[in-house]
């Protein structure tokens, strides 16, 4: 057939392309698709064996309504055959008809839903997104059987047509916000998006600002949850992890485990957390200030006790600490990148090796260590902003070497104010804080029982403020 | 877009303002030129502060959408109104020179003897400026959010201090004549008058319902703080207060072998250092919003080079140490009290009293869309 | 041209607090990343001494020397400058050891007795001021040389626990019933009767009484009732001695020493959290024969009232005394346990009466002297300063006034139920 030589040639002749071609009723039947991508026993099941058994007219029609067992039929034209390969779909011509029937046995491996290791829970819902924005769907699906649950696609990326999925309650999200989104993906004008950290910035007003606003989340019950305030949700095909809009920064002092544990703990262990972003920033550039500048803020008694381990220090305070930094750093960054085997060795040489070692050997002093790794430590009680605190952490230990503490409450200030300055989708990025919205404490830094919790967060424009009617007013 | 502050954010404004300046060598004046009566001075003039704050917000409500500039202009007209604003303008660059000197000399005491000016004015007017760049939103909403763990860190403080030995011996608080009094009030009035920023923020300020109810439970919490901060700093020092320069630092440090741990005044020096900064960055925009009114001219990178400049100059020429503007305060500039105590109050009190309510609200929202 | 630096203008503004960082850092960093830490550019001190020699100055400081890991104790050293003034020998001194002296955690200053002849707050008010020494900081007479004690008490830190420091700021105030702070000295100083007291501490030979640097301690140590820490010496012939005795600053001047039992009464009258004994004699009742008992005083509750009669003051103390008996003594063989003592009328009169005696005791010393140390000048004032001033007026030598003012005492005493 012409017309399938034509798509092969534009499609450049690779080999996973294939023509199959039965006769039937004396008439030709050719089918072209894409090997790797389709599912070969249905094809065989649904699609070969009907045909090869049926004896009557054949027509595109009588193929779609009487022969084909495939769920997803559709006629399409001319224009639309080779988007159709491309996107996986097996294109069937009968001899002598300008059309095709574009038919759905599309097979990728996938992995099935496991618990994500990104947010493990110790009593709640073990589930997690996984690649494929198909199962993502169903997973929200099965948590939200409503109709007011509304699902939209788009496809974007000139070369890979990535299907973007947007999940919202129709009577719940706001219509502008649902508008401004869908603006601005259909706006996206790139060749590729992998996944879903490609399109934050292309969502983002300010994509080169050093904390970004959207929430991300692996886990079904917290897309849920998010999608029942309000906010909307953004899957992309090929990316496990799920963009919630609009986001306040306080959404990562919580933890989907918050939920299915006591309130109170709940609050305390908040506070905790509130106090790791402290402790991951400033602590190690407050201690080298207090070394350099502020002995008298110190206590006498840890004075005596830095100066015994530090006296015989061959580097001044500032590269020490820049160093060990740096060293934890590293081994954080290879212990990342490491074979999972491999990982026990790096341990024992970061570890043992580099800081008991270089303590006794005199190169780094003990207190430096602890700092350092207490602020390492307390960055993972917020293991969603740590690439942000890693860099403040930096930015504060500069500043504490050269301005001391007044420049590290100089540059608290300035970075609050610049949290402040952050105003995605018209949501403060602090808030319930500042500013401050009273119904919207219920669950912030402290959480009241989920039966005491009546009302939406009134930071997300709601079309309903009351939980319990359903949407219904 | 108009930016707008919400009334709370208001509030922990005025709370704010009502802070900074105080804690640190007001308390020492006080008692050092009026001995024991210092802590009637005080209560006197944040009386007197309230009253104002009551006129100003009265005015405000008359005349929700305009700011002092509107309001002398529309009745008194422009030329006047600039000259205010240029009045006031200087106002708030002395309020900010003695911010920072202040501030210097804390961070000399108490932090760090070799601290020099050069890097505080490094490290704090860029600061500053960029909070009031970013705009009086963002600003009032960090002030918002720093509120909380100021007022903390001023109620641990005052836990530290001996607030809970006896309170028997303290003396008669009333010793020195009313003349005595009044000049005191009369020679640090400067110290006070912190709300005059709220006319000038006032087309700025959302309208709410119960708004002075708010912004008084605010401005009453700090004000019985720093009056509880004022007690104890006179139980503990009376006599030696000209020694004991910065007040919260003296009051917490006072106790600083609790527990045999050495000194306990990082909160107090959080607590101050976080004060100033909110205070200058509001302390900034007033100064762009005035420069704005003056040369009817919106440009923040203009006016806030030029505040900037004006500063360097003020700070680093001119009053090199805290002696020379605090005499400079002392003796000049409570003349220029006047304008804030009594010229823009009777000038209000006469709106109030002469220009009736409601049927002139629809002129002035006329005539504000023609401004 | 001019378009190109609009260009890098507008760069810079869109990026300002990124260029600006990187400004200070261009400008800061090179000298941070070589500075050493603040502890080995200054020598941070701990306790000061100032010494009259030769009619010049001479200023002693103990200041922390490198610390060894293995010894937890401090070291320090002594260092010391003579000269005219205290700014010149504190330079002396920085030129010694070449590194500025950093007083922000000083404890202690000690002033010796030959010192303290001439007025001592304008030195230490210069050392406030200039070299930023915390008002809170103790200060104490020595009678001994200043440098001394020092030398004693850096060697006392190095070989023991205790630490001079510790010990004078003991929170019970063990050691001084009054605060002895530079702030109490000045406010003492500034106040209308210009009298303050301070702390007194001496070297002593006797070894029986006062905390030495010793190297080994026999478990033999004598107890004394006054020093609460004691041991026995072997190398050096001299003991810190730290007794109860304080001395009292008129103007700044020394003018005397109170001594132990003077303070005694002082002490039932100010307010302090002192540990102090009381012993009755001659306790006959509750099963007891010609007993000694002793009581702790757990707490001293003070009242003070003003009344005026031919306008001359009449205070009146009302003291409510809370008291734990520690000790009963008596020839016979004891058969009551000290627990089950309790305050009868006639215990309770005859502590009345010994109290009243020492308080007796030390106003003689007080108004021999014209100085005010227990405060009485304050709570006239407080009660009604019109009446005060009157009363003043009305006086020949108004530093007399203590002699024209009547003092009761009564005394309430309970046991004190724990």
């Amino acid at each position: 057939m012409e017309i399938i030589d034509k798509i092969k040639k534009q499609l450049n002749n690779n080999p996973d392309i294939l023509v199959r071609e039965i006769i039937v009723s004396n008439k030709k039947i050719s089918m072209i698709f894409l090997k790797s991508t389709i599912d070969k026993m249905l094809l065989v099941q649904s699609i070969i064996s009907p045909l090869i058994d049926y004896k009557g007219e054949v027509t595109l029609d009588n193929l779609k309504n009487e022969v084909l067992k495939v769920i997803e039929i559709e006629k399409v034209t001319k224009k639309d055959f080779v988007k159709n390969v491309i996107r996986n779909k097996v294109l069937l011509f009968v001899e002598g008809e300008n059309d095709a029937l574009c038919l759905d046995v599309e097979y990728f491996p996938t992995r099935q839903p496991a618990e994500p290791p990104t947010s493990p829970t110790i009593q709640g819902p073990r589930e997690g997104f996984t690649e494929s924005v198909k199962t993502t769907i169903a997973l929200i699906r099965k948590q939200l059987p409503t109709k007011h649950l509304i699902i939209k696609n788009y496809f974007v990326g000139e070369l890979t047509h990535t299907q973007i999925t947007m999940f919202y309650l129709d009577n719940l999200a706001d219509k502008k916000l649902i508008k401004k989104i869908e603006k601005k993906i259909k706006k996206i004008n790139t060749d590729a998006i992998l996944d879903s950290h490609y399109i934050i910035n292309y969502l983002s007003d300010r994509p080169n600002s050093l904390f970004e606003q959207f929430g991300l989340t692996e886990k079904p019950d917290i897309v849920t949850a998010k999608i029942l305030e309000g906010r909307v949700a953004i899957a992309v095909d090929g990316s496990p992890i799920v963009i919630t809009i609009p986001f306040m920064i306080m959404e990562d002092l919580q933890n989907s485990n918050d939920y299915y544990t006591n309130s109170h703990y709940t609050s305390f262990i908040r506070f905790i957390r509130a106090l790791g972003i402290i402790m991951a920033t400033v602590v190690p550039g407050v201690y080298l200030s207090f070394r350099l500048y502020h002995y008298k803020v110190v206590p006498l008694k840890y004075i005596l006790t830095i100066n015994a381990t530090t006296q015989n220090l061959p580097f001044t305070p500032f590269i020490e600490m820049l160093f060990i930094l740096i060293l934890f750093q590293m081994l954080y960054e290879v212990s990342l990148r490491l074979p999972r085997y491999l990982g026990l060795a790096t341990s024992i040489v970061g570890a043992l090796v580099l800081g008991d070692t270089g303590v006794q050997a005199g190169l780094i002093s003990s207190p430096g260590i602890i700092v350092i790794a207490l602020s390492l430590i307390s960055m993972y009680t917020i293991p969603n902003q740590a690439p942000q605190l890693s860099i403040l952490r930096f930015i504060f230990l500069m500043i504490g070497g050269t301005l001391g503490l007044f420049g590290i409450i100089g540059g608290m200030v300035y970075f609050i104010n610049y949290l402040n300055t952050m105003n995605e989708f018209d949501t403060p990025n602090l808030a319930p804080y500042s500013p401050r919205i009273k119904n919207d404490l219920q669950d912030a830094l402290t959480r009241q029982p989920i039966s005491k919790m009546k009302t939406r967060p009134k930071v997300i424009k709601n079309k309903d403020e009351k939980r319990g009617l359903g949407g219904e007013k | 877009m108009k930016e707008q502050i919400s009334i709370r954010q208001t509030a922990c404004f005025c709370a704010i303002s009502l802070l900074a300046l105080k804690l640190i060598a007001l308390p020492s004046l006080l008692f050092e030129k009026s001995n024991s009566s210092g802590l009637i001075v005080a209560i006197l003039l944040f009386i007197a502060d309230f009253l104002m704050l009551f006129l100003y917000l009265k005015i405000k409500e008359k005349y929700p959408d305009f700011s002092l500039y509107e309001i002398i202009k529309k009745y008194l007209g422009k030329i006047i109104a600039k000259i205010v604003y240029i009045l006031i303008y200087l106002f708030f660059v002395f309020k900010l020179c003695m911010l920072m000197n202040e501030g210097v000399l804390y961070m000399q005491d108490v932090v760090d003897e070799d601290y020099s000016l050069i890097v505080f004015l490094l490290t704090y007017l860029p600061v500053i400026t960029a909070l009031s760049f970013n705009g009086l939103k963002s600003c009032a909403r960090t002030c918002e959010f720093g509120f909380v763990f100021i007022i903390i860190g001023l109620i641990i403080c005052l836990f530290l201090s001996e607030i809970s030995l006896s309170f028997g011996e303290i003396g008669p608080l009333f010793i020195k004549d009313t003349k005595n009094i009044l000049s005191a009030c009369f020679d640090y009035n400067f110290w006070f008058s912190d709300f005059l920023f709220v006319t000038i923020l006032a087309d700025k300020i959302k309208i709410e319902k119960n708004a002075k109810r708010k912004i008084f439970s605010f401005v009453f919490m700090v004000a019985i703080l720093l009056l509880i901060l004022y007690f104890v700093y006179f139980r503990l020092f009376r006599v030696t207060a000209f020694l004991n320069k910065n007040a919260i630092a003296d009051v917490t440090e006072y106790n600083r072998n609790i527990g045999n741990s050495g000194n306990i005044d990082i909160i107090s020096i959080l607590v101050y250092l976080f004060v100033i900064f909110l205070q200058g960055s509001l302390y900034m925009n007033c100064l762009r919003i005035c420069y704005e009114k003056i040369f009817e001219y919106k440009n923040s990178y203009h006016s806030l080079i030029s505040a900037n400049i004006i500063l360097i100059l003020f700070e680093y020429f001119i009053f090199f140490n805290i002696q020379k503007i605090t005499d400079f305060v002392l003796f000049y500039f409570k003349y220029f009290g006047a304008l804030i105590w009594i010229i823009i109050p009777l000038f209000y009190i006469l709106l109030i009293i002469i220009c009736k309510e409601k049927k002139y609200d629809k002129k002035y929202k006329k005539l504000y869309k023609k401004i | 041209m001019i378009k190109n630096i609009k260009n890098y203008i507008k760069k810079f503004r869109n990026c300002f607090a990124l260029s600006y960082f990187i400004l200070i850092m261009l400008i800061f960093l090179p000298s941070a990343i070589t500075m050493p830490s603040l502890s080995f550019r200054g020598a941070i001190i701990t306790a000061i001494g100032i010494d009259k020699v030769d009619e010049e100055v001479e200023f002693s400081v103990l200041t922390l020397s490198d610390i060894s890991k293995d010894n937890m104790g401090e070291n320090t050293k002594v260092v010391c400058g003579k000269n005219s003034s205290v700014a010149n020998a504190i330079s002396s001194i920085e030129s010694q050891i070449g590194r500025r002296l950093k007083m922000g955690h000083v404890g202690y200053v000690i002033i010796s007795q030959s010192f303290a002849s001439d007025d001592i707050a304008n030195v230490l008010n210069t050392l406030t001021i200039t070299t930023k020494l915390p008002n809170s900081v103790s200060l104490i007479l020595s009678r001994d040389s200043a440098k001394d004690v020092l030398n004693q008490a850096s060697k006392l830190e190095q070989s023991s626990m205790y630490k001079l420091r510790e010990i004078i700021q003991n929170e019970f105030n063990v050691n001084y019933t009054k605060d002895t702070s530079l702030d109490n000295f000045l406010k003492g100083y500034f106040s209308e009767t210009k009298t303050s007291t301070l702390g007194y501490i001496k070297l002593e030979n006797d070894i029986s009484q006062g905390i030495s640097a010793g190297q080994e301690t026999d478990g033999s140590s004598q107890a004394s009732n006054q020093s609460d820490n004691n041991s026995q010496q072997s190398n050096s012939n001299s003991v810190i001695s730290l007794q109860r005795e304080h001395a009292v600053f008129v103007n700044g001047k020394l003018k005397y020493i109170l001594s132990v039992d003077e303070m005694k009464g002082i002490n039932w009258v100010v307010e302090n959290n002192l540990q102090q004994l009381i012993t009755i004699d001659n306790v006959n009742e509750q099963g007891l024969n010609n007993a000694s008992v002793s009581f702790e005083v757990q707490q001293n509750q003070i009242k003070p009232s003003v009344i005026y009669r031919n306008n001359r003051p009449i205070i009146t103390f009302e003291l409510s005394l809370k008291l734990n008996t520690v000790e009963i003594m008596q020839e016979t063989k004891q058969t009551k346990s000290p627990k089950e003592i309790y305050i009868s009328d006639d215990i309770n009169n005859k502590i009345n009466d010994k109290i009243k005696r020492e308080v007796a005791l030390s106003l003689n010393k007080l108004r021999q002297e014209k100085t005010d140390v227990i405060g009485v000048y304050k709570i006239l004032f407080s009660d009604n300063h019109n009446k005060f001033d009157e009363f003043l007026n009305n006086l020949d030598d108004k530093n007399d006034f203590l002699s024209y003012v009547k003092i009761n005492i009564k005394a309430d005493s309970k046991i004190f139920a724990s």
